[in-house]
């Protein structure tokens, strides 16, 4: 993954969250934090579709493995 | 006999059940003896009402051709398919919305006990073949899903009448495991545990608040009734699934629970967490999020997050169909729908929210979630809507 996809899929977790604290906070559980749920979740799987091509299918990952900046971004780019 | 329903019930169970724990015990896998043990039971079960074996003989043959087929032609056709996928969808669908609809007619009925939950399962098993997490094995030897495997996992007897509705993936992983006599031991420790709390759950506290609720009807009892009855709502379900869980657990099946304290939930978002979870997890994974999928990569709306309240509305909408094709299960559907869509917007406008973490705003946020959760229950009730 460069730079720019990195910078991409912090930009829509930044969006779905409405907060930058995601940039910062890259281990913190965005669940529990209670800045990610389903409806924030499915906003960046439908980004992730549209601007990477990573299509993800809902029940693929468990939310555990995607629960952070750097699971999700470790995620991502596996699959690019 | 009714399952987790009388003495009758416990007795015949747990005598079938001493061999699981014996095979447990000693080290050897149980899912063998486990589908022996369901079949068994689902027979029983049936049995007592000729037409509801039938329907379920039918059920299955039709639901089980439909995912087996499904799972061939995707293996043999791979690539994109337009409607295809949308029409095995619906096919999975239809038993249970004919049991639905012609619920509305007694004299019509074509159910079985847990058709739903039947259903639920083969719907995830179709979408999931669909978006290619289940494959048929490469070699043809082996794993894959054979006929005995489907039925297993469907038929599962310990949650067959009402959940909670498993995984096919998370199952089948449990259901092939061979636990070591030490693993198994904690399995039947936390078994045991859960098949006791459900039992004081369900038998003494869901019957005490059940007995308390003819003397709480007319108005202002509304108000007491509208408690009570969340009381025994509560502890009914929870004690069912709590001993549904625990049945599994003894078979080496990690089924995952259905509540979770519900009543402290700081939220309504939250509390779809821990009310009813297998089921509203399978509505998240299964319809939320594709429907929202969906609208969003359509463009119908404007802002993103448009989307997803619609989706959310639509949603709950549907789960008051499902619990029943009356007004006051639909309303309860539109009442949680509109509930989320609220919490949404305060959580994205209301500055309030920024204090979230301090102690005083989360416990004004557990009483006013669970008076919002309790009036939801009247309304379920149908207690003041009586059509």
């Amino acid at each position: 993954m460069d730079q720019a996809q990195e910078a991409t899929v912090i930009r829509l977790l930044t969006e779905a969250c409405g907060t930058d604290e995601v940039s910062n906070e890259r281990d913190i559980d965005l669940f529990e934090a209670g800045l990610l749920d389903s409806m924030a979740f499915t906003e960046v799987l439908v980004g992730l579709e549209d601007e990477l091509g990573v299509r993800i299918a809902p029940t693929e990952v468990e939310r555990d493995e995607v629960a952070t900046v750097n699971r999700l971004l470790r995620f991502v780019d596996e699959r690019i | 006999m009714v399952a987790y329903g009388n003495l009758y019930w416990f007795y015949a169970v747990g005598l079938l059940t001493l061999p699981a724990v014996v095979l447990g015990l000693s080290g050897r896998r149980i899912r063998g003896y486990g589908l022996v043990a369901t079949l068994l039971v689902a027979g029983v079960l049936m049995v007592q009402h000729p037409s509801q074996l039938i329907w379920l003989v039918v059920f299955c043959a039709y639901q089980g051709l439909l995912v087996k087929g499904w799972l061939r032609y995707l293996t043999s056709h791979p690539g994109v398919h337009r409607y295809l996928p949308r029409a095995v969808a619906v096919a999975a669908t239809l038993p249970l919305a004919l049991v639905k609809v012609l619920g509305i007619f007694p004299s019509l009925s074509v159910g079985f006990l847990g058709v739903s939950y039947l259903s639920f399962k083969v719907i995830q098993l179709v979408l999931e073949i669909t978006d290619g997490l289940i494959k048929e094995p490469a070699s043809g030897v082996g794993g894959g899903l054979s006929w005995l495997e489907l039925a297993y996992f469907v038929l599962f007897f310990p949650t067959l009448a009402s959940g909670p509705i498993d995984r096919s993936r998370r199952f089948q992983a449990d259901a092939d495991r061979t636990w070591t006599p030490t693993e198994y031991s904690h399995l039947l420790g936390r078994g045991l545990t859960l098949l006791l709390q459900g039992a004081v759950y369900k038998f003494v506290l869901a019957a005490w608040f059940a007995s308390q609720l003819s003397w709480a009807s007319g108005w202002p009892r509304t108000l007491a009734y509208m408690y009570l009855y969340s009381g025994q709502l509560f502890f009914d379900f929870a004690g069912y699934s709590a001993m549904a869980v625990g049945l599994s657990y003894l078979y080496g099946v990690r089924t995952p629970p259905n509540f979770r304290m519900p009543f402290v939930a700081e939220s309504i978002k939250d509390f779809w967490n821990r009310w009813h979870i297998s089921l509203s997890f399978w509505f998240r994974d299964y319809l939320y999020t594709r429907m929202t999928m969906y609208l969003m990569r359509k463009k119908l709306f404007k802002e993103r997050a448009t989307a997803g309240r619609v989706a959310m509305v639509a949603n709950m909408v549907l789960m008051g169909f499902w619990h029943g094709f009356t007004v006051h299960y639909v309303l309860y559907g539109l009442y949680h729908g509109l509930l989320l869509v609220a919490n949404d917007v305060y959580e994205k406008k209301c500055p309030l929210y920024a204090y979230r973490a301090r102690t005083w705003y989360r416990i004004a946020a557990i009483l006013v979630t669970a008076q919002l959760v309790i009036v939801g229950f009247l309304i379920f009730s149908g207690h003041v809507i009586a059509i």
